[in-house]
């Protein structure tokens, strides 16, 4: 159970407050509701470079990181394709300086030139370390706009391409920053050894008089419903064939969503998950399989993700797969197996408690879905989740029709 | 009415060393120490065995990890399916892990069910018989790994460096592919046999311990036959220094490496090393992440560190830089190095760096289960919680000339061996 308050300031800033008297440290965790899906198809990756940006220097501070650095702290961020998010941890004794930074830099950021020109070359240079310089490390950049034609999650947070990277210009970046960047865009969560009356005064002090800004409201199009079964095969200089399969699923907000993640588990949450059991051990098919959600906020992608094992062709390896789903659609998943997976995402929930930073992202991620409570209620409605529902999510997902494979052939 | 003045600094407390949690001992009558780290308001637990396993005591390559990778694979007493059923079901989470000097075998629990996953754990550990099945599995898995993991200009950089370095000690003992031709079920039966079934090791129990833990863990653990600890023997050798150039094709990025075998942590100057690679390579603002990242954008990331290891550590630089720009950074990194010998480094940087340390470690030791696992790493270098109070000492006496001496001793560009994978230009 994770306790906190929650309070708005006037210009819609949302503050939550947790704490816990047991650390020394204070996790101070700023989310922008802003991510890879507010970019336009011919500007792609730039909530991520502007990620890089905010580092660049705000309108007082010249240097972010070395004010942290002094005050004892470490912080970091990043962005998806829903969010983008602050971090800092600090000794609570020097807390006040995570205020003074990111209040700083929702006010304005410095925006000089030489930032802009530093930050696209790492970035660029991230592109190629994670994405095209790693083998298989394409696999998200072609399933996504396999899966996707309409709706922006087509795109991965890196960017479609590196030239919009290379194309932006310092008027995208000041105009990004006043449409996303604002107090009424942002949930602030602090949780460490701290009362919500000295977070208001801190609060109060250091964001009250940033002005709230015209955030453009979303309106992002529907995925339609898929009606074909879409393939896609690529030749590349890798030592093992792979296949991976993804399939249209519910938003995040959606109350299947418990279920479906469930259906990941039985799947292949550890070694004595079906897919480690029968098609890794039993039938040797794969020497690595996976199944997992993305874990987006709109309507997202359940994935299958394996190594085919020597010898073994994609279609015999796809047969496996095949087989494994069909179990699900249409044999109810025994009290047993399902009892062990609930007890598995129960203890997890325990055992991410014991991190106050972990605690004061789950609390940011609820309030953005609605209320951060929801952070408390999850191990109960994973509990909810019966066999019958397990089957009915099963077959609704996993529909042939519904389906992208990725054939990823090794040269 | 007040006006918030936001340019101006705030003062900076400063950051005290933590308080380090209480360690309770209990020595079994077979001379096993368990150590206990009680804190934390959830009920859950971890457990740690620490075994002198690490791939320094191998006999040949790949036998320490994929004898610790199979520790719950089967059993004289029950199958990996069994075990693994059980430890799922009742929501418990493993970890196996190999290093150097040390082999890790872990398990998190709910401590309502303490009494039922700690035994069907631990016995799994003493009683592996290495099933033929399961092996072959673990091998072929790893082998693919392998061979995906050797297309990327960091793994063959790292390899050859290491393998470079620790020319003539069993750290570098590198495997190569065709190292999974040759192990055998029986090699991890033999490992098995001398370094786990008869073993020196230490255990450890951190979160919210329960009170009959010390009663269940005497009566699994109590009868283990220990082994006498290996003599430890420093590595100082020199291995000659070389500028090693592995041309790949087609890459867009080439791993570089910096480096050369150092002091552990029981050498007088350790501490004012270890800090000088702060300094130059140890945090987001450092030297070289603001020359070869923030000012010329070659690179996503740079680092420097002292390795620690039991015999002899080790210093190491590490990036990955554009493919046409390896010349650039490689001459870069060597003027960042000249400096650290040749420039007073300012009583600021001395400062920042210092808080920043200081806040390193206070979020390394937040809660029990990370203090248990600094104590068992100092553990592993004869050390314990009183190497922070030594480190404070070193920290509050810390000079410019003293840091530029420890330079100028350990990191003479000529006895540094570079390493390069990638475009050659």
């Amino acid at each position: 159970m994770i306790n906190f308050e929650r309070f708005e300031l006037a210009n819609g800033l949302r503050v939550i407050v947790h704490q816990d008297k047991t650390t020394p440290m204070v996790a101070f965790n700023l989310l922008y509701d802003v991510g890879a899906k507010d970019e336009s198809s011919s500007k792609t990756g730039f909530a991520h470079l502007f990620e890089h940006l905010m580092f660049g220097g705000s309108l007082h501070i010249e240097n972010y990181d070395e004010v942290v650095e002094k005050a004892g702290g470490q912080n970091n961020a990043f962005t998806s394709n829903d969010i983008t998010n602050y971090y800092i941890t600090l000794p609570k004794n020097n807390l006040e300086h995570a205020f003074r930074l990111e209040s700083d830099r929702m006010l304005r950021l410095a925006f000089t030139p030489k930032s802009l020109e530093v930050q696209r070359q790492v970035v660029i240079e991230e592109f190629k370390q994670n994405y095209l310089n790693q083998p298989y490390g394409d696999v998200h950049l072609l399933l996504r706009p396999l899966a996707y034609k309409t709706h922006p999650y087509q795109w991965a947070t890196i960017g479609k391409d590196i030239s919009h990277i290379e194309d932006a210009t310092l008027e995208d970046v000041k105009s990004f920053f006043y449409s996303y960047y604002a107090p009424n865009n942002a949930v602030l969560v602090i949780a460490g050894d701290v009362t919500v009356n000295e977070i208001k005064v801190l609060a109060e002090k250091w964001f009250s008089d940033i002005p709230k800004r015209d955030v453009p409201k979303r309106n992002l199009p529907k995925e339609p419903i898929q009606h074909q079964a879409r393939t896609l095969s690529v030749e590349r200089a890798v030592p093992v064939d792979v296949i991976y399969k993804a399939f249209h699923m519910c938003s995040r907000k959606d109350e299947r969503f418990f279920a479906t993640d469930l259906i990941s588990d039985i799947l292949s949450r550890g070694s004595s998950s079906r897919l480690h059991k029968s098609l890794v051990k039993e039938q040797k098919l794969f020497s690595d399989i996976d199944a997992f959600i993305g874990g987006d906020m709109d309507e997202g992608l359940f994935y299958f993700g394996g190594k085919l094992s020597a010898g073994v062709t994609m279609k015999e390896a796809e047969a496996g797969i095949d087989a494994e789903i069909n179990k699900l659609k249409t044999i109810l998943v025994s009290e047993e197996e399902l009892s062990k997976v609930k007890n598995k995402v129960i203890s997890a929930h325990m055992f991410s408690e014991l991190n106050i930073l972990n605690k004061a992202m789950n609390l940011a991620t609820s309030e953005l879905l609605g209320d951060p409570n929801l952070v408390n209620l999850e191990v109960d409605l994973y509990n909810a989740v019966s066999s019958a529902k397990i089957k009915q999510v099963a077959n609704a997902i996993f529909r042939n029709e519904n389906s992208n494979t990725l054939y990823y052939h090794a040269k | 009415m007040y006006m918030l003045d936001r340019a101006k600094e705030l003062a900076y407390n400063t950051i005290e060393m933590p308080n380090f949690l209480e360690v309770k001992k209990d020595t079994f009558k077979n001379g096993l120490n368990l150590f206990y780290i009680d804190g934390g308001d959830l009920d859950i637990c971890h457990l740690e065995l620490i075994f002198e396993a690490g791939t320094k005591v191998q006999s040949k390559p790949l036998q320490a990890a994929l004898c610790n990778a199979m520790l719950l694979e089967g059993s004289h007493k029950s199958s990996a399916d069994e075990i693994h059923n059980q430890i799922d079901a009742y929501g418990a989470y493993t970890n196996l892990d190999v290093n150097a000097d040390r082999a890790i075998v872990s398990l998190y629990t709910l401590n309502k069910y303490f009494d039922t996953v700690v035994p069907i754990f631990i016995n799994a550990i003493k009683n592996a018989n290495f099933p033929e099945k399961e092996f072959t599995i673990l091998k072929e898995q790893r082998r693919q790994s392998f061979r995906i993991n050797s297309e990327k200009v960091d793994f063959t950089a790292r390899n050859t460096f290491f393998g470079h370095i620790y020319k003539n000690h069993s750290y570098g003992q590198i495997a190569v592919l065709e190292n999974f031709d040759t192990i055998q079920r029986e090699d991890l039966e033999a490992f098995h046999a001398l370094h786990y079934k008869v073993a020196n090791f230490k255990t450890y129990l951190s979160g919210k311990i329960p009170p009959n833990a010390k009663e269940i863990l005497e009566g699994l653990l109590g009868d283990w036959t220990l082994s006498k600890q290996n003599p430890r023997v420093l590595f100082t050798k020199k291995t000659s220094i070389a500028k090693i150039h592995i041309p790949k094709k087609g890459t867009l990025q080439s791993a570089i490496k910096i480096g050369c075998v150092s002091l552990t942590s029981h050498d007088k100057d350790y501490f004012e090393l270890k800090f000088l690679a702060v300094i130059l390579g140890g945090y987001f603002g450092s030297r070289l992440m603001n020359n070869i990242r923030e000012d010329k954008g070659l690179t996503y990331g740079i680092g420097a560190m002292c390795v620690q290891k039991e015999e002899a550590g080790c210093f190491v630089i590490s990036t990955e830089v554009k493919g046409d720009s390896v010349q650039l950074a490689l001459t870069e990194i060597y003027k960042e190095l000249k400096r650290l010998r040749e420039e007073l480094i300012p009583q600021e940087e001395i400062k920042l760096v210092k808080s920043y340390v200081m806040g390193q470690i206070l979020a390394a030791s937040d809660g029990s289960f990370a203090q248990a696992k600094l104590l068992r790493n100092l553990h592993t270098n004869a050390l314990d919680f009183d190497f922070y109070k030594s480190y404070q000492i070193v920290l509050n006496e810390l000079n410019p000339q003293a840091l530029m001496d420890m330079a100028n001793k350990y990191l003479k560009e000529e006895d540094l061996c570079e390493v390069v994978v990638g475009v050659i230009s």
